[in-house]
């Protein structure tokens, strides 16, 4: 069986033993009883490796479980892998992994998107119903896209940070990705709430579960001149169907101006880039992780040099020295500055979006998945695949991607071989309910 | 002569919550390396910090004593910089958006006082320990403990005043008393609670921008900082600067040689990349808050001695010893309240329990209200204050109230009156010259002989009895 | 902002790497593409000092944890990295800065 190299963990004994023990359980306690799950291998699961699909922590094993993780257990969930992802989250084409890159599942020629390329692609080859990713610039919705599921990125603040191994930390989310929306729903209602272990989260969960009617007005909008940016004909046609779909039920309205999508994208990789150059400077191998011959003649900042060098792939390594950068005032700390600026002013900017509409519409990304190894030349030209997803991240905001599977624009006779198009769906802080009921909507219409 | 100069200082103390500052670690003095820690203070992957509230409310309080402005929201920031006593390759510290500013220290110490103006006061966590020291160390590696990492200070920094050394001195002293009054820490130097950089310029050494403070490093004890400003002053008077500039850098102290090493000069603040923390969002400090807290503050020392000296009029070395040790002090308010005489009080926790702790380390003291009783007794004559000590000792030793002692005393067979007799002419026949100068009017001597002859006697003799028999002696002897 | 081989090296090791690791020419390069895209960023005249008000924290929510009983871990964690007395080691620690020029004039 093709795995499409999306595990670096298979945990076979542990989930069986689990398994074992459900049976002697009365399974109408847990709303997850049974069901298996695979994580992302920068979320831990004690006693297992936790590599972050780096070298760097290649060895290394979780001492803690995540808060997710536990309140996915203690719902009766299964862990029964951990899935392959771009290194420390950092990438869209699920090729910067040291473990080998991960392949589409319906085109071993495609990338799988990233970083959360491993649980997109367990998901969608059907080895599982749920998996977790995790979403800092896009990385759980732009794989979601590539692969064809539903997923989606929460408020931030939603599902507790503990565990989830830092890139950016004021944009990193967990987000489950699954076959239909009602799971994701389901999922997001077990894995969210306040945590005590991370003062950054929030108490939300009621949100998640409003009723189901709609509510009189659920104004729906475009953003604005991004058509441009669209780069796939199919995208555009995606995009145009759902809208109509969405006109029988809801208030199309005018479109909305966002900020500039270019600036957006510019200040997610200054932040993203700075909080990551922090973020990794744990790593120097003396209480896990790499592991150095130490030579007592040596000083410690060569030691430590060397096995960051060595042991971080080039990717991370650019992101650390730019983000350096960005955070010296000796180089360029005017753009960290700059970006910190751009970022309050458009959460500003949606939150008087979110005044006058309920839901924005847009796509996930600007192309289909793409072949692999087309963008790993230009570290510049990966970036910009993730031009629609940067906006939720750098507003809070919660974003759903839904595969648009409606038979107009994604017939039966075209699916072999191929996925369709997505679109993403973007509502304010702390409305969900808003997402679910739209991408519902939207399901039902096409099945 | 006082050698003066231009003085700022930054104290670090520990605040003694038991906690730590970001996780949920406990502190233990003398724990084994690496047992007092967890995957947050250790910066594992996947690890996030959260404050402790008690750090809060304590630096609060602290700001309060010191008159600081305190901000209604504070801003936690990173340091990042690489070294191994830092295990997340970054120091959660404050910056812009700090505790408290501007304030004072007005300090009070030995009929001494002074005052100096406050620059801020900030929270942060402190780094592990290294062991760099050869003999530990085989082919020069460096130790690491993480125990300490995470261990929650508060950073107090003063404006640069013109200060004497002695000046220092009281003012550290002063403030390491408030410390403990505060119940913020220990503030043992010796036990790193406190530590403490100078810098220093001399104020009359070019105009003040021409001349950089000398940061002074490694001075971890009251004594060390008196020599090493000294010292410092020494150096930078008897220096040929090269255009009349003296640069600012941080230098080591060396006790041995008695003068600052140069240890490196001064980083510019960019090197650290300072962000806000990420993971910490801005803490609102309500006015009610702080209004809680300004009702349970206790009184700084100053406002203990004046108490102590002025309204229970106390020798002023007793009240200035009660105002600076907190601990000593609580003591004697306990005892105080249960009616105990205030100067009895004083004497009994000053020299009696001391005494008795250093005698006997692992026992409990005696109940406040039985020692209160004790010392009644001693006030109104039943005891003396020699009997009432050895009642103190015995109920100790004896894991015994001193109640039960003192009635033993109480009830012991008094000796008789033919025995004190003999005894008061025995010890008397040794003072002739002394009853010869009280018979032609020192009458102040009467004390001198009773404090001889109880010294003599049994411990439960009866002062009223003893003076009863000195009186007919003189007379019979006159 | 030129990326000279100087910069990229000073660079380097403020960000914990080592400079003979790095493909300095190619890095240059990439670094110089990169600060340009970043340089999209408008210069606004509103800058952001205080904290995010969204993301205050009010002292008397901060959650009180005794002990570390919200969190289980492996007590043992750390087991396989520690010496026989307990301790972590790595190599030499610079502590101590050899004299620079300046120091010497002062002399």
């Amino acid at each position: 069986m093709d795995t499409c190299n999306a595990y670096i963990s298979i945990l076979d004994e542990s989930a069986l033993a689990r398994a074992r023990w459900l049976d002697t359980q009365d399974p109408s306690l847990r709303p997850l009883h049974g069901i298996p799950i695979a994580v992302k291998d920068n979320i831990a699961v004690q006693g297992c490796r936790l590599t972050c699909g780096s070298r760097m922590l290649s060895r290394h094993k979780a001492p803690f479980s995540a808060t997710a993780v536990r309140r996915l257990e203690a719902a009766g969930a299964v862990i029964v892998a951990k899935t392959n992802m771009d290194e420390f989250g950092m990438g869209s084409s699920g090729e910067y992994s040291a473990f080998g890159p991960v392949t589409h599942p319906v085109n071993s020629f495609l990338s799988a998107g990233g970083s959360s390329a491993g649980s997109a692609v367990a998901v969608a080859k059907g080895d599982v119903p749920i998996a977790l990713g995790s979403d800092t610039g896009g990385s759980v919705r732009q794989p979601a896209a590539f692969c064809g599921i539903p997923a989606i990125r929460p408020t931030y603040g939603t599902v507790s940070r503990f565990g989830l191994v830092a890139f950016a930390s004021s944009m990193d989310q967990i987000g489950p990705m699954t076959t239909c929306v009602d799971d994701l729903k389901t999922v997001l209602g077990v894995i969210s709430g306040h945590d005590p272990l991370d003062v950054t989260s929030q108490n939300t969960s009621r949100r998640i579960h409003e009723p189901e009617k709609l509510p009189e007005t659920n104004r729906v909008a475009t953003v604005r001149n991004i058509e441009t940016l669209i780069r796939e004909p199919l995208i555009r046609k995606g995009m145009d169907r759902v809208l109509k779909i969405l006109a029988g039920g809801f208030t199309i309205a005018d479109p909305v101006t966002g900020g500039d999508p270019e600036e957006l994208l510019s200040a997610y990789y200054v932040i993203s880039s700075a909080e990551a150059s922090s973020n990794l400077a744990r790593y120097d191998g003396i209480r896990f992780g790499g592991m150095e011959e130490k030579s007592p003649e040596q000083m410690f900042s060569d030691t430590i040099r060397n096995l960051r060098s060595r042991s971080f792939g080039p990717e991370v390594q650019r992101r650390i020295l730019a983000g350096t950068a960005y955070l010296s005032s000796g180089f360029h700390d005017e753009l960290y500055h700059r970006a910190v600026t751009v970022k309050h002013h458009f959460q500003k900017t949606i939150r008087d979006v979110f005044t006058i509409i309920d839901l924005l519409v847009l796509p996930t990304t600007p192309t289909l998945p793409f072949q692999r190894g087309v963008m790993t030349g230009d570290p510049v030209s990966m970036y910009a695949s993730d031009i629609f997803t940067v906006m939720a991240s750098l507003a809070g905001c919660p974003a759903l991607n839904l595969p648009v599977r409606d038979p107009a624009v994604f017939p039966a006779d075209m699916s072999a071989g191929t996925v369709p198009p997505s679109i993403q769906l973007i509502a304010a802080p702390y409305r969900e309910d808003l997402l679910f009921q739209a991408a519902r909507f939207l399901e039902e219409s096409w099945r | 002569m006082n050698p003066v100069a231009v003085v700022g200082l930054e104290i670090h103390a520990r605040i003694q919550t038991g906690r730590k500052l970001f996780c949920g670690c406990p502190v233990r003095e003398e724990a084994p390396p690496n047992s007092t820690v967890c995957p947050v203070c250790m910066g594992y992957p996947g690890t996030l910090p959260v404050p402790d509230r008690q750090a809060a409310a304590l630096a609060i309080d602290l700001a309060l004593a010191l008159h600081m402005t305190i901000h209604r929201n504070w801003q936690f920031v990173r340091k990042n910089y690489f070294y191994p006593d830092l295990p997340k390759g970054y120091q959660i510290t404050m910056m812009d958006h700090p505790v408290a500013t501007g304030g004072f220290l007005q300090w009070h110490r030995q009929g001494r006082a002074g005052k100096t103006r406050l620059r801020r006061l900030h929270l942060e966590e402190d780094a592990a320990r290294l062991i760099h020291d050869e003999p530990f160390c085989p082919d020069s590696m460096t130790l690491i403990d993480f125990n300490r990492c995470g261990m929650p200070l508060l950073e107090l920094v003063t404006e640069p005043e013109t200060l004497d050394v002695g000046q220092v001195d009281d003012m550290l002293h002063y403030y390491q008393a408030l410390l403990r009054t505060l119940k913020i820490s220990d503030a043992d130097m010796e036990k790193g609670h406190l530590r403490i950089d100078v810098n220093v310029s001399l104020p009359d050494f070019g105009s003040s921008h021409e001349n950089a403070p000398v940061e002074i490093k490694n001075v971890n004890s009251f004594h060390m900082i008196r020599k090493a400003i000294q010292a410092e002053i020494h150096r930078q008077r008897t220096l040929k600067p090269v255009r009349g500039r003296v640069h600012r850098e941080t230098r080591r102290y060396n006790p041995v040689t008695d003068v600052s090493e140069h240890l490196r000069f001064k980083e510019s603040l960019s090197d650290y990349r300072y962000f806000p923390e990420p993971d910490l969002p801005g803490i609102e400090i309500s006015e009610s808050f702080i209004t809680s807290r300004k009702n349970r503050l206790p009184d700084p020392p100053e406002t203990r001695f004046k108490w102590l000296a002025e309204e229970l009029c106390l020798k002023k070395d007793y009240a200035e010893f009660l105002s600076m040790h907190p601990p000593v002090f609580d003591r004697f308010c306990s005892i105080f309240q249960c009616d105990a005489d205030p100067r009895e009080a004083a004497h009994y926790v000053m020299q009696t329990e001391r005494m008795l702790q250093a005698r006997f380390p692992e026992k409990p003291m005696p109940e406040p209200s039985a020692i209160a009783r004790v010392l009644n007794a001693v006030i109104r004559g039943i005891i003396t204050r020699k009997a009432a000590a050895e009642v103190c000792v015995k109920s100790v030793e004896s894991n015994g109230s001193p109640d039960h002692i003192f009635e033993e005393y109480r009830d012991a067979p008094q000796i008789t009156d033919d025995t004190l007799k003999t005894l008061v002419e025995s010890v008397m026949s040794g003072f002739a010259d002394e009853l010869a100068a009280y018979q032609s009017g020192k009458r102040g001597l009467f004390g001198f002989f009773m404090g001889r002859i109880l010294a003599a006697a049994p411990d439960s003799i009866d002062p009223v009895r003893v003076k009863a028999v000195l009186e007919r002696y003189i007379s019979s002897n006159n | 902002m030129e990326w000279n081989r100087e910069k990229i090296r000073r660079l380097a090791e403020l960000a914990g790497f080592a400079p003979e690791s790095l493909e300095i020419d190619r890095i240059a390069e990439e670094m110089t593409r990169i600060i340009e895209f970043a340089h999209r960023l408008p210069i606004r005249s509103e800058t952001c000092d205080s904290p995010e008000p969204s993301r205050c924290l009010p002292v008397e929510k901060i959650p009180v944890i005794s002990g570390n009983q919200s969190l289980e871990f492996d007590r043992d964690f750390h087991r396989d990295r520690r010496d026989s007395l307990g301790y972590f080691r790595t190599t030499q620690v610079m502590h101590l800065e050899s004299d620079t020029d300046d120091e010497k004039d002062l002399r």
